[in-house]
């Protein structure tokens, strides 16, 4: 009996997760749908673009069929129309992504979000040829869709803010996405360290709309997440410009500190669609990568 | 009001005291904020805040608890309003209580214990001795007896003993007896629980000169008769006459319980006697052990039937019937005229006789029957047939080798008063008190011109049952192995004699009628042994082996007593009933109150205790503060959450419902039992509907047709029930134009286990309803309607019975597609399609049980594929023939 009900609680856990997985591949794919490769030149395998001849231009790239089509030697073009094919630029990167675990994540669905967050993230760059890992779990970066589900099946173990057992290799990007409530330094000294060996990074916030905005009443006891400290609030209302300040401040200097190692900083509300977040990230990663 | 007011335990109000410093207490302790994990807290930590004072609780929910605390501070300090004045205080002596309880005691019998306890407990108090005097005859000696003087405690145990007795109280008898008492040692105070009503104005004086106080009510005292009268006439008797008119139900039961008719009566304001006819449908008649009035627990209210109130059906052999039942001259009209106000009559040929299954058989002599007919017959008394046979000119030329005669005859005819004869005709003798019809009226203008005459051998005498003057016999019967035979030595008719005439004729042809069933011997019983007894609330029990009860002569006076209570007396194959309603004379209500005597009523004395009403206040106010704390400290959310886990079904749903999904729907008739029923069954159905078809129900509603719009659903239960009332103009108009729309209801009479019948409770219901509802032609469903395979191959349709006819709109509208609108039928199919919560079944069906059950759920999925998609299975009928034509 206890065995059945154990692994119904298991199988509900596993289709909870998987609802996870789904929602990302839901995201992501909204996504893609708008992201066209590189827009770039490159050695790549896919086709990007015909463009004439022109001096310096290998042999072997002429597109014969193109030339024979739109150009031809009798034609007043300049270089007798001929026509180079051009391949999308394709060069794999590493993209390390990193999820908060703690507890103060642990609000609203701030947790789910930032895991949804990562998960689409990890389609789209697999789904982009990138090599991507997930940051201090063990696994090594992976290639081909399909790994996703490993990230997937990773997610558990990655906890902490390190690097753990597979370091970062230079001049890969690192992904950090939670709260970052935790102190200033913590965060400062991993990005310092890492922004030392030409790893770029981006760290994207997640937060709720409540502690944002402080949308509380009257008298409310706040209390930390460990349930360690506490302070009394006799006036909500009175304190939520201070309190606004405050986060912005926060925020600012959150930005301020990635600037400084060359990195970018995003801050997402959990209103916000994780569509939405996703393209606005993309947006970011393109231009970075 | 308050000048009444007393405190059992005055003291405890001190505590009052003590609220001012419970005031300060709460004020000091403001009520718990509302919590709030934080992630972001680090940022708040240093804020700084101007109001650092921690808050108040609000002065209103100070009050609140204050008010709360008082109210349970008063509670338990016990305030009686108006406490009883007390009168076993003041005098001295023993208190004497008569108590009624005859068979009009058992009108709201527990008002009555209910005061006396009451009285008792105010007794105990002043810790006086009580002497009881019940009224009416013990059950154990027959006397009326005085218990005491006791202990007002001891007099409480003895009191629960107490029961109405489903006989007369006897006033004079306990009038002595207080009398005696009197002389003895003059009790203090009497008191007298009055039944309401005087046997005899005479004697009840006596009782009531002596009381200090008359306890009467016209609220309890409320005695209900039930009389019945001739054949379908009852009469409902009360002691006052209603202020405003009452519809009373009287209800028929078979001997397990089971309601099998009822009938409602409106009882008249202004008036104390009702009477009524009642037809019940004689199959149902045959069933019935019992008569009551619904709601009254009382001996004089119910009328139990006996053996013979049973009906027989009656068939008369007739060659020719048409012809026969018409005409002055021949004896089967008057055979038909004596019985056909009781009995179920059929005339017709002997083969279609025998297939009627008749109890009695009665033959006149016009009807010739062949010799292998008369061996069939003959055969079918043998079985246990009972068989009346009229002479006449055949019976006479033919005697000799008939077969069918209780005593040998002599051929031909004796005629007086013929032209060649100077006898005169024949008067009838007594009845001998041997014969089966001995009590039946003496007939004296009766006079007998012609009969066959009997062979005077020696068994002649024991088996004559009615003679003339000069004792020849004019009814003969004997016994022919397990069934009777009985032979009139005259015509049926008034070709031989003016007997015909008489309602002597009338009565034996009943009395014969009623023998039919089950006696073993002519001889009257001379007395009956006791079968089951009544008790003051009407039920039946067996009778004790050390009670005085009598064996008692049937066809006499009944009286009811200690020695012969009402109820059956008799064998258990053949028992007659003895009832106290037919035995009782018209009540008259207690009169003459002496102005000594104070009256008073059955409610309550002893003050009017106000803790429950306090207490009750005071948890309410708790429950205020609980919930203004909940709000407070923003707990609400939960409330919410633990008020939408509440069952969601409570609502009605809403229109936007309605047109959201199917729901199924039945018509409220009014009756609870029904309704529930109705509601489960199609719960059950669309249950299996869902599970099976690719249809989803989504609710079942009860709806109203006066009200509710019925164009939502595709189709409407609608189970006929005697309680439904009368549908009023817009009711029928609304329904009609649902028929008109197309809409399909089925309408379930509920009488499958009639099987056939023509009058039962549903169809006169089903009557009554649709008077004003124009039903189309009806057809009963065909071998090829779309309702035997919308869904599923069906044959018949079955519900909890399977009476295997379902009728259906003989030419359905081509407007509608040629679906029908209505179907009609009795098998209860709700009942079959309700289950429990354990998903299973909760009625039995009958005759086949499960897999009975199971067509009754294709039924329902047929009835509701059919309102769903109409014809559109009857073309799909042709698709081989179209694929066919497609393929060439």
């Amino acid at each position: 009996m206890s065995k059945d009900t154990d692994r119904l609680a298991r199988a509900g856990k596993i289709a909870g997760n998987l609802d996870l997985l789904l929602r990302a591949e839901r995201v992501a794919h909204a996504v893609m749908k708008g992201v066209h490769g590189r827009r770039r030149t490159g050695t790549g395998e896919t086709f990007w673009q015909f463009r004439p001849w022109a001096p310096g231009d290998a042999r072997r790239d002429i597109d014969w069929r193109q030339t024979a089509k739109r150009g031809g030697f009798d034609s007043a073009v300049e270089h007798g129309g001929v026509f180079i094919r051009e391949m999308e630029w394709e060069a794999a990167q590493t993209a390390w992504l990193w999820r908060d675990a703690s507890a103060s994540m642990d609000f609203g669905i701030k947790k789910e979000y930032a895991e949804t967050l990562l998960l689409a993230l990890g389609i789209v760059l697999l789904n982009g040829g990138e090599q991507t890992g997930l940051l201090g779990s063990g696994l090594a970066p992976q290639t081909g869709v399909a790994a996703v589900e490993r990230i997937f099946a990773a997610l558990p173990a990655q906890k902490e803010m390190t690097e753990g057992a597979r370091p970062v290799a230079a001049f890969s990007h690192v992904i950090l996405i939670g709260d970052f409530y935790a102190p200033l330094e913590d965060v400062r000294d991993f990005c310092a360290r890492l922004a030392a060996r030409h790893v770029t990074g981006t760290l994207v916030q997640v937060f709720d709309p409540a502690e944002k905005d402080l949308p509380y009443k009257g008298r409310v006891r706040f209390e930390d997440i460990e349930g360690i400290d506490a302070a009394d609030i006799a006036q909500v209302e009175a304190i939520r410009d201070v309190y606004a300040r405050k986060f912005a401040a926060h925020q600012a200097a959150l930005d301020e500190m990635a600037r400084r190692s060359g990195w970018r900083f995003e801050s997402f509300s959990t209103a916000v669609k994780p569509e939405t977040a996703l393209a606005q990230l993309c947006g970011v990663l393109g231009t970075h990568a | 009001m308050l000048e009444g007011m007393t405190f059992l335990f005055p003291w405890l109000l001190g505590a009052v005291a003590v609220l001012p410093v419970l005031w300060w207490l709460l004020r000091a302790m403001p009520p718990r904020p509302k919590t709030v994990k934080f992630p972001a807290f680090f940022l708040l930590k240093d804020i700084e805040t101007k109001r650092k004072t921690a808050a108040r609780a609000p002065w209103w929910l100070l009050l609140l608890r204050v008010l709360a605390a008082l109210l349970f501070i008063l509670a338990f300090a016990e305030p009686v309003l108006h406490p009883a004045p007390p009168v076993f205080s003041s005098t001295e002596g023993d208190v004497l209580i008569a108590f009624d309880n005859g068979w009009a005691s058992a009108s709201h019998w527990q008002a009555r214990i209910a005061k006396l306890d009451d009285m008792l407990e105010q007794i105990r108090r002043s810790g006086r001795p009580v002497i009881v005097i019940p009224t009416a005859p013990s059950a154990q000696d027959g006397h009326v007896r005085m218990y005491g003087p006791m202990e007002a405690a001891q007099a409480m145990k003895w009191a629960e003993r107490l029961a109405p007795q489903p006989w007369p109280t006897d006033p004079a008898k306990a009038a002595a007896l207080v009398g005696k008492i009197e002389k003895k040692k003059r009790p203090g105070y009497a008191v007298l629980f009055s039944d309401g009503i005087t046997p005899d104005a005479l004697d009840s004086r006596d009782l009531l000169k002596n009381m200090n106080a008359v306890v009467t009510d016209s609220r309890v005292n409320d005695p209900v008769i039930l009389r019945h009268g001739e054949d379908a006439r009852y009469c409902i008797e009360r002691l006052h006459a209603m202020k405003h008119p009452e519809t009373v139900t009287v209800a028929a039961y078979t001997a397990g319980g089971d309601i099998v008719d009822e009938t409602r009566v409106v009882f008249p304001a202004g008036d104390k006697n009702k009477c009524f006819t009642w037809n019940i449908l004689p199959e149902v008649r045959n069933k019935i052990a019992r008569l009551s009035v619904s709601g009254v627990n009382m001996a004089s209210a119910v009328f139990l039937t006996n053996t013979q109130w049973k009906k027989r059906p009656v068939g008369i052999i007739s060659a020719t019937a048409a012809r026969e039942t018409r005409d002055f001259l021949s004896g089967a009209y008057y055979i038909r005229r004596a019985l056909e106000p009781e009995d179920q009559i059929a005339v017709g040929s002997l083969a279609d006789l025998f297939k009627k299954r008749e109890a009695v058989l009665v033959w006149p002599d016009s009807a010739a029957l062949t010799m292998p007919e008369k061996e069939e017959l003959r055969h079918w008394v043998d079985q246990g047939g009972f068989l009346i046979r009229f002479s006449g000119p055949n019976l006479a030329a033919h005697s000799d080798d008939d077969p069918l005669l209780p005593v040998p005859l002599r051929s031909g005819a004796r005629a007086m008063q013929g032209a060649m004869t100077w006898e005169k005709p024949l008067h009838l003798a007594p009845i001998l008190a041997q014969s089966p019809l001995y009590g039946l009226p003496a007939s004296p203008d009766t006079t007998v011109t012609r009969q066959v005459l009997a062979d005077p051998t020696p068994g002649l005498f024991a088996k004559t049952w009615l003679q003339l003057a000069d004792g020849t016999p004019l009814i003969t019967g004997s016994r022919m192995d397990k069934g009777t035979l009985v032979l009139v030595h005259t015509t049926a008719g008034p070709s031989w004699s003016n007997f015909c005439y008489s309602g002597l004729y009338v009565a034996a042809l009943r009395r014969m009628v009623d023998l039919s069933n089950g006696i073993t011997d002519y001889r009257a019983q001379t007395t009956l042994p006791p079968l089951a007894l009544m008790d003051g609330f009407g039920h039946l029990a067996p009778p004790d082996d050390n009670a005085i009860v009598r064996h008692i002569a049937p066809h006499g006076n009944f009286f009811p007593s200690p020695q012969t209570p009402p109820g059956l007396y008799g064998s258990a194959l053949d028992f007659s009933a003895f009832n106290l309603g037919d035995a009782l004379l018209p009540v008259q209500p207690l009169g003459n109150i002496p102005a000594s005597a104070t009256v008073e009523t059955y409610g309550k004395t002893g003050g009017h205790d106000l803790k429950t009403v306090l207490l009750k206040w005071a948890v309410l106010l708790l429950l205020a503060d609980t919930l203004a704390t909940f709000r407070l400290r923003g707990l609400m959310a939960l409330m919410a959450l633990f008020l939408a886990v509440t069952p969601a079904y409570a609502a009605a749903p809403t229109p936007a419902d309605l047109v959201s999904g199917l729901f199924l729907a039945y018509i409220k008739t009014g009756d609870a039992a029904v309704d529930h029923l109705s509601r489960d069954g199609l719960e059950g159905l669309g249950e299996e509907i869902t599970l099976r078809t690719a249809a989803q129900v989504k609710g079942v509603v009860g709806v109203d047709p006066d009200k509710d719009n019925l164009a939502y659903y595709p189709m409407i239960y609608w189970p006929m029930t005697s309680a439904e009332p009368d549908l009023d103009r817009r009711a029928a108009a609304n329904i009609q134009n649902y028929i008109n729309q197309g809409g399909l209801i089925l309408f379930d009479t509920r009488d499958g286990q009639f099987n056939g019948a023509t009058s039962t409770p549903g169809l006169r219901a089903l009557r009554r309803l649709t008077r004003d509802i124009d039903i189309p032609a009806l057809a009963p469903v065909g071998k090829n309607d779309i309702l035997t395979k919308s869904f599923y191959l069906l044959h018949d349709f079955p519900g909890q019975y399977d009476s295997g006819t379902l009728w259906t709109e003989k030419d359905p509208s081509p407007l509608h597609d040629g679906v029908t609108s209505v179907l009609i039928g009795g098998d209860d199919w709700a009942a079959a399609w309700t289950e429990d919560n354990g998903d299973r079944a909760r009625y039995p069906v009958q005759p086949g049980g499960e897999a009975q059950r199971e067509m009754a759920y294709r039924f329902g999925i047929n009835l509701l594929m059919v309102a769903l998609t109409g014809n559109y299975k009857a073309d799909q009928i042709h698709t081989p023939y179209i694929l066919k034509r497609l393929g060439q």
